[in-house]
């Protein structure tokens, strides 16, 4: 079974949270469910829209086409409507040729709710069209809501008995299973960090990382960690260097434009080897770009980030699981290397809601390399084969700490063979993140077939049900620096693509540049991302 | 000096620093009968000042120019047993970077800036900061600087710091004694220093004319703005002293067993 719908209206509608109470549904049902919404950067007004698609599969992305739109405003109805077999749509607000016609504002009224409650009913009914009890529904209002949930199951209600009166149900739903849990790629990064040992996150809101701020802000207390909102991203990553530097582990979250500030910072953290976790979730720019919409255009941007040159480690994840896991990677493996690290995710992964199967126990805090001399002989950036030196922190000894170049226990120097000796200690860590990334995941196969379609980040989501679809091998290039050459330079292929949401196609000119692997772009920079039905023909295309 | 670190002074002779650097490892001297040395932090920005972090044997992290108050306020969340102490130049903190100074007294965290101002961009040589005076002759400012100086003590009046105090790096009792006050003070303590800038901006002789400790101390916020506003002299001294909850004390979680199991299980 695999189906979807939508919810549609403006903002204010309760569009977003429409389409996650309904995915909440048939989570609980022990479905696979995926919700992708769009929304425009404004308050109220303009178009909204959630796409919940749900499946005895995994998930990792949406379909275009489906069963059902809920229409919650007239003008919306033609964006839609190629899409769908059937509108349900509010019949007191307005009227269509055809469709299922349900008085949701006259509910509401009825109920003395505000209209935005209307889409309660909506929900009541769709219930009935997917032949679920009510009570699923009305619990997960309970869920959410406690005791100020009463109106949405009165409304819930209402929906459900109109529409059991006057439509025809469009599917049987049954129970399959136990409930899952519903996320967004941006939570389930935070609950990685978290089970790595995350004690401080310091964010600017910038769309599309603000989710994680939301939800660290209100789980704080329950998840141990601080979470401040300063005045602006130059200051937010300098306060997650502080941390560090005192021994918290700290991550910072922002968006392409918030990542630009950071820049000084992030040198600095290569200089002064600070481990800090930096998500960045991209969006389409240049500059504010499209704010609210999809892109992976920050790829080059984050591996050559930050002024001067020193290590970093750079990961992309395909899917909520692989935020979790990578996530919890980066901060343990930033911890073990004192280098800054980037989880590179994208606003499709970032704030789509999914099920996900969370392996919690895969991810704990990796202690890093400590010292346990006497105090006095402390040296923090003491020379080694590895180039990395024993931390410790205060009050235990005396820390030395500097982003100007500097001797083994970190005074300024401008001495040559000390300054080179120390860059070449630095640099030296690159060789030992490569070999520890040999050891790991660093990029990941989907099916087989002779010819490959590279991708990363979550277009991979599309890309694996296209390439099923057509019996092609999908290979994601998980972690982008060091850029794994060992996993993409042997591998053999007939014909390769390479799937990504940008112009210039910046993972195919990696695979160029480290592997001499000519891969044929299929890029898309509308703002939107891949699905698989759109992405069938052009793959088709290409390995015709 | 029991603080030294052996590391070679750059200071041109005769630098304000000099003083600054005496009256404070003198103050924590003093103190270090009452607080562990080894919870002192330190944080430098950039600019002459900044080098300060090498030459007192405490640990420190001297970091890039105008992030000293951002700086700070990570290490005490972090570890709130810590004693934080910054020091940053004028042009360091009231040009590159101003809108963490006004935050970080909004915020009211648990430290102390010390501002070694010279009103001149000494280390890049010599031209106009935020304090240099209109008609400033610097090298960037030729026909003299355009533009009206800063008054830092009533900016921070005005954005709500706990402790104001102006200083002169020409009095190193009185500097002393002022440094040992905002380190004890709970909260975030503030400290103009008035120092002269031997090479570029040589005011030694004007600051010891205009220089005039505070006579009344100001009874109020209000009371304060005006006396810093005030045109004539140039008073030392605490303008302002208050206690108020920490940022610290308010947002700062303590690290436990984090349940995410359970948070995912909620979220099903």
């Amino acid at each position: 079974m695999d189906f979807t719908f939508r919810v549609s209206g403006m903002a204010g509608d309760g569009v977003k949270g429409a389409g996650i109470i309904a995915g909440k549904v048939f989570s609980r049902l022990g479905y696979h469910v995926f919700v992708h919404v769009e929304y425009q950067s404004l308050i109220r007004g303009g178009h909204n829209a959630a796409v919940v698609r749900v499946s005895t599969q995994k998930l990792r992305c949406h379909r275009k086409y489906g069963d059902l739109l809920i229409a919650l405003q007239d003008y919306v109805v033609p964006v839609h409507r190629r899409y769908v077999e059937q509108v349900l749509f509010d019949s007191s607000k307005f009227t269509l040729k055809e469709g299922l016609a349900l008085p949701m504002s006259e509910f509401a009224a009825q109920t003395e709710a505000p209209p935005v409650f209307r889409n309660a009913a909506a929900l009541g009914a769709l219930c009935h069209l997917y032949g679920i009890d009510v009570e699923v529904l009305n619990q997960v209002y309970r869920d959410a809501y406690g005791e100020k949930a009463e109106k949405d199951i009165v409304l819930a209600e209402l929906g459900y008995s109109y529409a059991k009166k006057r439509f025809e149900r469009i599917r049987e739903v049954e129970q399959i299973g136990r409930p899952r849990a519903l996320l967004d790629g941006n939570q389930s990064a935070g609950l990685g960090a978290v089970r790595a040992g995350l004690r401080c996150y310091y964010a600017y809101p910038m769309t599309p990382s603000t989710s994680l701020l939301h939800f660290l802000a209100s789980h704080r207390r329950e998840l141990g960690v601080t979470v401040v909102q300063p005045e602006n991203e130059i200051s937010a990553a300098i306060m997650a260097i502080g941390s560090a530097f005192a021994g918290a582990r700290a991550m910072v979250g922002t968006s392409g434009g918030g990542f630009a500030l950071m820049q000084e910072a992030f040198s600095l953290a290569g200089m002064a080897e600070i481990p800090v976790l930096f998500l960045e979730a991209q969006r389409p720019g240049p500059s504010t770009g499209l704010p609210t919409w999809h892109a992976q255009q920050d790829l080059r941007f984050v591996l050559h980030a930050g002024h001067g040159e020193f290590p970093r480690i750079v990961a992309s994840p395909c899917d909520v699981e692989d935020a979790f896991h990578l996530a919890g990677e980066l901060l343990n493996l930033a911890w073990r290397f004192q280098s800054p690290a980037v989880l590179l995710m994208d606003r499709y992964l970032s704030e789509s809601t999914a099920t996900a199967e969370i392996d919690v126990d895969a991810v704990k805090e990796e202690p890093p390399l400590l010292y346990e001399g006497e105090p006095e002989d402390y040296r923090r950036y003491l020379i080694t084969d590895s180039g990395i030196s024993p931390l410790a922190f205060p009050p235990r000894v005396m820390l030395k700490v500097t982003g100007n170049e500097h001797d083994e226990l970190g005074y300024t120097t401008d001495d040559a063979a000390q300054s080179a000796a120390m860059y070449e200690k630095r640099m030296r860590k690159e060789k030992a993140i490569e070999e520890e990334l040999r050891r790991r995941q660093a990029v990941r196969t989907f099916g087989s077939g002779r010819d490959v379609v590279f991708t990363w980040g979550s277009s991979t989501g599309a890309v694996i049900e296209a390439a099923e679809e057509l019996g092609l091998r999908v290979v994601q290039v998980r972690y982008l620096s060091p850029f794994p050459k060992w996993e993409v330079e042997h591998l053999e292929f007939e014909r390769a693509a390479c799937v990504e949401c940008n112009y210039t196609g910046q993972l195919a000119s990696l695979l160029k540049e480290h592997a001499c692997i000519e891969a044929e772009l299929i890029p898309r920079h509308d703002g939107r991302p891949f699905t698989p039905d759109e992405l069938v023909p052009r793959l088709r295309e290409v390995f015709s | 000096m029991r603080l030294a670190t052996g590391a070679r002074i750059v200071w041109c002779p005769g630098c304000g620093n000099f003083g600054i650097l005496k009256a404070f490892t003198q103050a924590v001297e003093e103190l270090s009968a009452e607080v562990e040395l080894g919870r002192f932090v330190l944080v430098s920005g950039v600019g002459c000042h900044g080098k300060i972090a090498d030459y007192i044997a405490l640990s420190s992290f001297h970091t890039i120019h105008g992030r000293v108050p951002p700086l700070l306020t990570g290490i005490k969340l972090a570890n709130p047993g810590l004693i934080v102490v910054g020091f940053a130049g004028d042009g360091d903190m009231y040009n590159e970077g101003l809108v963490h100074l006004i935050h970080a007294a909004r915020r009211n965290i648990d430290a102390t800036l010390i501002v070694h101002n010279n009103s001149v961009y000494g280390l890049t040589t010599g031209q106009a900061t935020a304090t240099s005076p209109r008609g400033f002759r610097g090298r960037s400012t030729p026909d003299g600087n355009p533009e009206e100086p800063l008054n830092p003590i009533a900016l921070m009046l005005a954005s709500g710091a706990s402790f104001v105090a102006r200083c002169f790096a020409g009095d190193t009792a009185h500097l002393k004694q002022i440094v040992k006050r905002a380190i004890l003070h709970r909260g975030f303590s503030f400290i103009d220093v008035l120092q002269p800038c031997v090479t570029f901006n040589n005011t030694w002789k004007l600051y010891k004319e205009k220089v005039r400790p505070i006579e009344r101390p100001p009874e109020s916020r209000e009371e304060a703005i005006k006396l810093a506003c005030s045109a004539d002299s140039v008073p030392t001294g605490i303008f302002y002293s208050e206690e108020r909850e920490t940022c610290e004390e308010q947002v700062r979680i303590e690290a436990r067993h984090a349940s995410v199991k359970a948070l995912i299980e909620k979220l099903k």
